[in-house]
């Protein structure tokens, strides 16, 4: 049993789609490590971590989407990985670098439409479908660009991955303006409490007048579309785009949003749980380079503080639900 | 007229006639000269090397000259320094001892390429060198040995000079083979001096303290002859007696049905082998780094067996690479297309990307399509039965750089990650000037290419003093993830001079964040000449990469396979090939 103010505060993040448990290891982690390493609580290292984990939290706005309806987007990491080659490719074609971003942008969104065709129109399974379009987008992206990198140094392009507004960074920008955005959606539109009503029981939102299919569909759309998104903003950080990028993202993507307390049955959850999610793996990579960690061990400490936050999460659900 | 029009007809002939002979004699060339300083002709072992050498130069129209130390250092010395000054275009050369490296690597500075023949010495300005590796010849004794008792049996070793280096290799390879063996018990394991009459008592005492025993493995054919008197003596014929060196006098012991085995090192091939590298690396093409000659086994039943007759006639190549997605495969399958095509023979590849079950069926179509050589680059071990099936059907396996577990592969050829790793550790060494704080990005962990080269290039790392790691951390080989890694070491220890990184894909990344970070005062090292960090190195943001000889990989592996096929030479069964350095400097030339 809690005491009853962090009760209180516990259905306050509720509400606004969260658990208070991510953010209280989240803490705990900074804190350990600030006790560890006086390199790790510096501006400039917590600017450098936000910007590293802003390309997984922004992949995982969009799997979260998906993920509240109950469904799963396994492609995400080859979606990048197309998206940057093809951006990569039209900028090294002569187009202007707007048309690139565009085109590397616009490609995950075409992928995700037809994911959320497939998957609506054709009724298959989400993992099945995404898992198809993974392989085909990376078989894409090495016919696309028979296995070689493609350089991409245009400045204006490496814009979205280098540049700054200001002291932030221009993919925190993103980050922050990716998370507005869906945060908004999610709470303040009936698309948002749809997408909640699907995941919670998709007949009965059916019944009640849901166009769940387009719906759904949409969540892949978006979910693409931020891939793509997330492609470009990494060729523009390494100046090069490769057809094996982003391979396994997937995985990370899908570990913050259940870090953030999002439920894989879908229906519950919210965006900022993701966030918080996005940045304990994001300062865990940064803590155990920091402290320069045996490359043998940092899996094996990653994968227990995912555990150890995902069993804390249970706990506190278990007896706030109580 | 009639006369006349005959003597026409004669004139219209002698001229056509000395029009052919015309070019061919003015195209002649000054011929090439070779210069081989062999250790010693009074042995019948290098004598048999230096007549290899000299029956290939005059088969591929070189000249040679031939000069015997008789074992002594100082007249090597000498021989060379004549060879040089004669102006030989390759120098072949069997050390008496290391102490000849000083002339060896003078031969070298000249721009001679130097070839080693069976003992080498200690330089890294050696072209290539040619031997056996006693190490892989102990462990395939042993198991001849083992599979001969069938697995259980009392057994006495006799080594060689305590100390010898032939002697600990051979007993480096064959007694952890003994050991893992169950039924096999070493019942006795003495030093017999690598000498006939000392292996004669040691052995007559061995049989006092223990005479029930089932095999004598012997280092060398001098103790088994030794080991076998005492046994006759004894009237023991019931012993299996194992040597090594194929001796006259043990190929008659084996004849009369007294000595059970002994291994041939075929050294007049080692010889012609030499030659056809010494040939190439004058016109300056690439030449295996390291090759390791084959041995047979010469027992009852191929003692006096005539050698395999030559096979003529079209030869199928079938190639199976792992993959043609990655440029580096890529190069390698196009290596062996065009070997195969340059030799006049067909080459059939196959991708298997990098799918261990796609291979297999691959190569079994292979076979079924009656390859007469296999060329594989397996996806991984796994691809081991497939390639034992091929063999087993008569077909001779190369393994090109990704090879499988397997003592029926006829030869191997690739890079070796251990040196690669010294090797370059030792070029960023002495870049910085001997002292420096270097951050390292290690590949995946786990992966055989990143630990031998976190092998090869740490220890030269510690042992260099003023050198210090600052940070060594994994970046799994990719590039966006050596980006965030090299971000966040900046962060902890933004005071270093280099990156040292396992491959280019990291170096690439490790640039990305130094340039973000404003940082151009660091030295960063990569592997693998990707054609970015190329770009990298000429714009002089990348400060060396290592370039791994792919194309010529595959070219060699056809020759091999060709070899194979036709029983033309000896097949070296273990190959390494060199690496190059790729610097701004060296992209100007």
């Amino acid at each position: 049993m809690l005491p009853a103010r962090l009760r209180t505060e516990t259905r306050d993040w509720r509400r606004i789609g969260g658990s208070v448990a991510p953010i209280v290891v989240l803490i705990l982690i900074c804190l350990l490590l600030s006790l560890l390493t006086p390199r790790f609580l510096t501006s400039e290292n917590l600017i450098n971590v936000v910007r590293q984990s802003s390309l997984n939290a922004i992949v995982a706005a969009g799997m979260t989407l998906v993920i509240l309806t109950g469904g799963i987007d396994l492609s995400v990491g080859s979606l990048l990985a197309v998206s940057s080659v093809f951006s990569a490719g039209t900028l090294a074609a002569g187009s202007s670098p707007l048309a690139a971003i565009l085109a590397g942008i616009g490609i995950g969104l075409a992928f995700g439409v037809a994911n959320g065709l497939i998957i609506t129109v054709g009724d298959v399974a989400p993992f099945i479908v995404t898992l198809g379009t993974l392989t085909i987008a990376r078989g894409i992206a090495l016919v696309y660009t028979n296995g070689a990198p493609i350089m991409a140094m245009d400045n204006d392009f490496r814009f979205l991955g280098r540049g700054g507004i200001g002291f932030l960074p221009v993919p925190i920008v993103i980050l922050i303006v990716v998370y507005l955005a869906v945060y908004f959606v999610l709470n303040r539109t009936t698309f948002g409490s749809y997408v909640y009503a699907i995941g919670g029981n998709q007949e009965a939102a059916r019944l009640s007048g849901v166009r769940v299919r387009l719906i759904k569909a949409a969540t892949y759309a978006i979910s693409g579309l931020l891939a793509g998104l997330t492609g470009v903003i990494l060729t523009g950080r390494l100046g090069s785009a490769q057809p094996n990028l982003g391979s396994g993202d997937e995985l990370d993507a899908i570990a913050a949003v259940v870090l953030g307390g999002t439920s894989l049955a879908g229906g519950r959850g919210g965006i900022v749980g993701t966030l918080v999610g996005a940045l304990i793996i994001g300062i865990l990579s940064n803590g155990l380079n920091l402290l320069n960690v045996n490359a043998y061990y940092q899996p094996v400490a990653k994968g227990v503080v995912i555990l150890i936050a995902i069993l804390v999460d249970r706990r506190v659900r278990a007896s706030s639900a109580a | 007229m009639l006369h006349s029009r005959h003597l026409g007809l004669f004139m219209a002939i002698v001229l056509l006639l000395i029009g052919l002979a015309g070019p061919a004699a003015s195209a002649a060339q000054e011929p090439v000269l070779l210069g081989l300083s062999v250790s010693t002709q009074s042995n019948p072992f290098y004598r048999n090397l230096a007549e290899g050498v000299v029956a290939e130069a005059q088969a591929l129209g070189a000249q040679v000259t031939v000069l015997s130390a008789d074992d002594q250092l100082e007249k090597q010395i000498s021989d060379v320094e004549d060879l040089i000054a004669a102006g030989v275009d390759a120098l072949l050369i069997n050390a008496t001892q290391d102490g000849a490296v000083g002339v060896v690597e003078q031969a070298a500075q000249a721009g001679i390429p130097v070839i080693t023949l069976q003992r080498g010495v200690p330089s890294s300005l050696v072209t290539s060198h040619i031997g056996t590796n006693n190490v892989l010849i102990g462990q395939l004794a042993a198991q001849w040995l083992i599979d001969r008792l069938g697995g259980t049996g009392r057994i006495v070793v006799l080594e060689g000079i305590p100390g010898a280096a032939s002697s600990e290799d051979r007993k480096t390879g064959s007694t952890p083979v003994f050991e893992a063996a169950e039924g096999i018990e070493i019942v006795a394991q003495q030093t017999a001096e690598y000498d006939r009459a000392t292996a004669l008592s040691v052995m007559e005492n061995i049989l006092q303290a223990t005479p029930d025993i089932d095999a004598v493995f012997c280092y060398n054919d001098e103790m088994a002859m030794g080991a076998l008197a005492a046994l006759e003596a004894a009237g023991r014929d019931d012993v299996i007696v194992t040597g090594i060196d194929a001796l006259p006098d043990a190929l008659e012991a084996i004849r009369a049905g007294k000595l059970t085995m002994t291994i041939r090192i075929p050294v007049y091939d080692m010889g012609r082998l030499g030659v056809r590298y010494a040939l190439e690396a004058i016109q300056g093409n690439m030449v295996p780094l390291r090759s390791v000659i084959p041995i047979e086994f010469i027992t009852a039943e191929n003692v006096d067996a005539p050698a395999p007759a030559p096979f003529e006639g079209p030869i199928k190549i079938g190639v199976s690479v792992s993959t043609q997605s990655n440029p580096f495969y890529q190069l390698l399958a196009q290596g062996t297309a065009d070997e195969a095509a340059a030799m006049g023979y067909e080459a059939t590849i196959l991708s298997a990307d990098d799918q261990l079950e796609k291979q297999i069926s691959d190569v079994e179509d292979l076979i079924a399509a009656g390859v007469d050589a296999l060329l594989i680059n397996a996806t991984q071990d796994g691809a081991v039965g497939v390639v034992e099936q091929a063999a087993q059907a008569g077909i001779p396996v190369i393994t090109m750089q990704r090879g499988v577990p397997s003592s029926l592969v006829t030869s191997h050829i690739g890079t070796d990650n251990v040196l690669i790793g010294r090797l370059a550790a030792e070029w960023l060494v002495n870049r910085l000037g001997g002292t420096g704080r270097i951050v390292v990005l290690e590949g995946i962990p786990g992966a055989a290419s990143s630990e031998n080269r976190k092998i090869g290039s740490t220890p030269v790392f510690e042992a260099a003093e003023g050198i210090e790691i600052v940070a060594q951390q994994t970046a799994e080989y990719d590039r966006a993830t050596a980006l965030s890694v090299m971000e966040n070491i900046l962060q902890a220890t933004p005071d270093i001079d280099a990156v040292f990184c396992y491959n280019d894909e990291m170096a690439m990344g490790a640039l990305a964040a130094l340039e973000a970070a404003g940082r151009d005062d660091v030295i960063v090292t990569g592997i693998d000449a990707l054609p970015d960090a190329l770009e990298a190195v000429r714009a002089g943001k990348l400060a060396m990469t290592i370039r791994i000889p792919v194309y010529d990989m595959g070219r060699w592996a056809t020759r091999f396979g060709v070899w194979a096929v036709t029983h033309d030479i000896a097949v070296p069964v273990q190959n390494t090939i060199p690496v190059q350095f790729i610097t701004q400097e060296t992209l100007a030339q």
